[in-house]
């Protein structure tokens, strides 16, 4: 499968392969992840939808997915070039001047892209980078000219399958592009392997602007290392919201993004609802160019008894605003969450700032609900959804309503 | 006999706050409660709409004629009994039309018409619709507060309402209206045990017998006259 490859490609599976033993560990990692790689979970496989868990399939029900949507998530439809559907969307996108490829095919299309493959993240950072780039397989390629304000989504599960372990993502937004990507879903994925590592590399040029959404629902047993890379030119604009739930094993996942131009603005907005997980997150944003801003804002829940850390980062290296704030709720007595704000500065003229809070669900509220006739597990949840609220309502109303749906679900669960 | 309280002792982190109470309300009958500050009244209240933190460790709450005690405060909301808080708390990401919406599905009733029920009753107050849409009583003034949990309870089937200082951070033009709307939902049967220090809520009002709380204790069941002495030499001889 891989003969088709460019050699350019193949050649960085090589070198990758040879250095992963010399290789560090990457930032934050606790497990040894290494071992987990080559063990995959002993899962049947799926050849129809019936044959999936019993649990799978009622929370599918609960949330209202369609069988169509069903066959994705075992990675039982059809090959994404013989869709139909996606066919035609992505003849409208190109009108707009989005254009959207599998990742092996834009490789072989485009030979401009060594400049952006492996450019940002480099192959030898750590031996996950190394062992993803002498894996890696699907993945998108998103090639952004135009303007298109609807969420794309559909055509990443396409792509990139989500059974898909190491999937290779590159997001080009062109001068006064502006696009909007849906990343994931939230419906709980079905994968046996153990671990899971997608890159992201993301250039967002002069005067573009990109919303970025990433929905993560890992099953229980898988540990994943997201790693993205994102910069930004002048006047342009990065919104990014990153929903994690449940939290999978574990999740490690520090984001690294670098405002190289001026004027420009980033927001990394988290949410994180763990159910027995240990999830460890934090973005770095370096503000090179002068003008610019950056908010980081995080929610965080943590139930049956997992640990969340936040470590977000600004390092201002000129002129800008960038405020870090975290609020934190833990739903039982076995449950952490740790909040590591870090501000650095290298020019007199930064206004960084960060504030945190984290405590119980407000038992005063909780009471007042009850008293109105709610039972417990549904007061909780209607606390839930306005704790995260300020994060969601930046979603599209599809996903906020999904996302409702599963916090109701954790809220009844987590009793 | 709808509420029935018999030797109840109340305590909350580790200390008892209320201590061997007895009070009783009938259908469509008003009760005062008063008493000096700290003196146990809010507690009581507490108990009675079932906070879990105020436990009872003594004594019996009867609701016509059975013992809740062992029942949650949103089955007793269930069955009628509203407590209108002397600080209703802010509930911060959720509409205050969600919140009623919630509301009525847990009471198996039609959310759009309880929302309609509560928009009518603020209406009363001269809330706006737009409150609707605020956050629950997310920057609500201490008046605006009252006036809200007050619509709430308009639009709920309450047979029992407590109301824990209903009046204060009232204008005299709502304490008024309040005072109307009270004896209208008297006139349908509903009791009230109403807490308050400023009496002119109780002068609008046909009150049926006086209760007077003091260092966690019911002291005495009075007539209305024991408002105007308490009015003009406080507690001390009581």
């Amino acid at each position: 499968m891989r003969t088709y490859e460019a050699d350019w490609v193949t050649e960085i599976r090589k070198k990758a392969s040879a250095s992963i033993n010399s290789l560090p560990l990457p930032r934050g990692e606790f497990i040894d992840i290494m071992k987990f790689i080559k063990s995959p979970k002993e899962i049947p496989k799926i050849e129809k939808i019936e044959d999936a868990p019993k649990e799978v399939l009622d929370l599918f029900e609960k949330m209202g997915i369609s069988e169509e949507e069903r066959k994705m998530f075992f990675g039982l439809s059809v090959q994404a070039n013989d869709n139909v559907i996606y066919k035609k969307v992505r003849d409208e996108l190109a009108k707009k001047q989005i254009i959207i490829e599998a990742m092996d095919v834009a490789l072989k299309k485009y030979d401009w892209l060594k400049e952006y493959f492996f450019n940002l993240v480099k192959y030898d950072e750590n031996k996950l980078t190394a062992y993803h780039a002498a894996n890696w397989k699907n993945g998108v390629f998103v090639w952004a000219k135009g303007k298109y304000d609807l969420p794309i989504h559909a055509y990443f599960m396409l792509l990139s399958p989500l059974y898909s372990q190491m999937e290779h993502t590159v997001v080009i937004a062109e001068p006064h592009s502006k696009i909007f990507l849906v990343e994931g879903c939230t419906a709980p994925l079905f994968i046996r392997e153990s671990v899971h590592i997608g890159i992201n590399e993301i250039y967002i040029k002069d005067n573009a602007e990109l919303t970025l959404t990433k929905l993560q629902n890992w099953p229980k047993h898988v540990h994943t290392r997201p790693i993205s890379k994102i910069v930004l030119g002048n006047n342009s604009k990065l919104h990014l919201i990153n929903v994690i739930y449940g939290g999978g094993a574990s999740t490690v996942e520090y984001p690294e993004i670098e405002i190289r131009g001026d004027n420009s603005k980033v927001s990394v907005e988290s949410i994180v609802f763990t159910k027995s997980s240990k999830v460890k997150l934090g973005a770095t944003v370096y503000v090179r160019g002068k003008q610019s801003s950056v908010v980081l804002p995080s929610k965080a829940i943590a139930s049956e008894a997992s640990s969340i850390l936040i470590e977000d980062e600004i390092k201002a290296f000129s002129k800008c605003k960038g405020h870090i704030s975290c609020d934190g709720i833990l739903l039982d007595d076995k449950s952490e969450i740790e909040s590591v704000p870090a501000l650095f500065t290298k020019h007199k003229d930064a206004e960084l700032s960060h504030e945190a809070s984290i405590g119980r669900l407000n038992e005063e509220a909780l009471f007042y609900l009850m008293s109105r006739g709610l039972d417990e597990e549904t007061a909780r949840a209607v606390l839930i959804k306005g704790f995260v609220e300020p994060v969601l309502k930046h979603l599209p109303f599809q996903y906020r309503i999904e996302i409702n749906k599963l916090l109701e679900i954790a809220a009844q669960g987590s009793m | 006999m709808l509420l029935k309280v018999e030797n109840l002792t109340v305590r909350h982190n580790q200390k008892d706050l209320v201590e061997q109470a007895n009070l009783e309300i009938n259908k469509g009958e008003i009760k005062a409660l008063i008493g000096p500050n700290g003196s146990g009244k809010s507690s009581l209240a507490y108990a009675i709409a079932g906070r879990p933190d105020y436990k009872v460790i003594e004594g019996n709450i009867f609701y016509n004629g059975k013992s809740i005690n062992n029942t949650t405060a949103s089955e007793r909301a269930k069955l009628g009994i509203y407590l209108m808080f002397q600080s209703a708390p802010h509930i911060d990401g959720v509409r205050v039309r969600d919140v009623v919406s919630s509301i009525a599905s847990a009471l198996n009733r039609d959310p759009a018409k309880m929302v309609g029920k509560v928009e009518k009753a603020m209406g009363f107050f001269n809330m706006d619709s737009q409150f609707l849409s605020r956050y629950f009583n997310k920057g609500f003034s201490g008046g605006e507060k009252k006036k809200l949990d007050f619509s709430l309870l308009e639009a709920m089937d309450v047979k029992l309402a407590i109301l824990d200082e209903p009046d204060s951070g009232l204008d005299m033009d709502s304490i008024k209206l309040m005072a109307d709307r009270i004896k209208s939902m008297q006139k349908k049967g509903i009791a009230f045990l109403i807490i308050s220090h400023q009496y002119k809520l109780f002068d609008y009002l046909d009150i049926d017998s006086v209760y007077i709380m003091k260092d966690k204790r019911i002291v005495k069941e009075a007539g209305t006259d024991i408002l105007k002495q308490v009015e003009e030499i406080g507690y001390a001889n009581i």
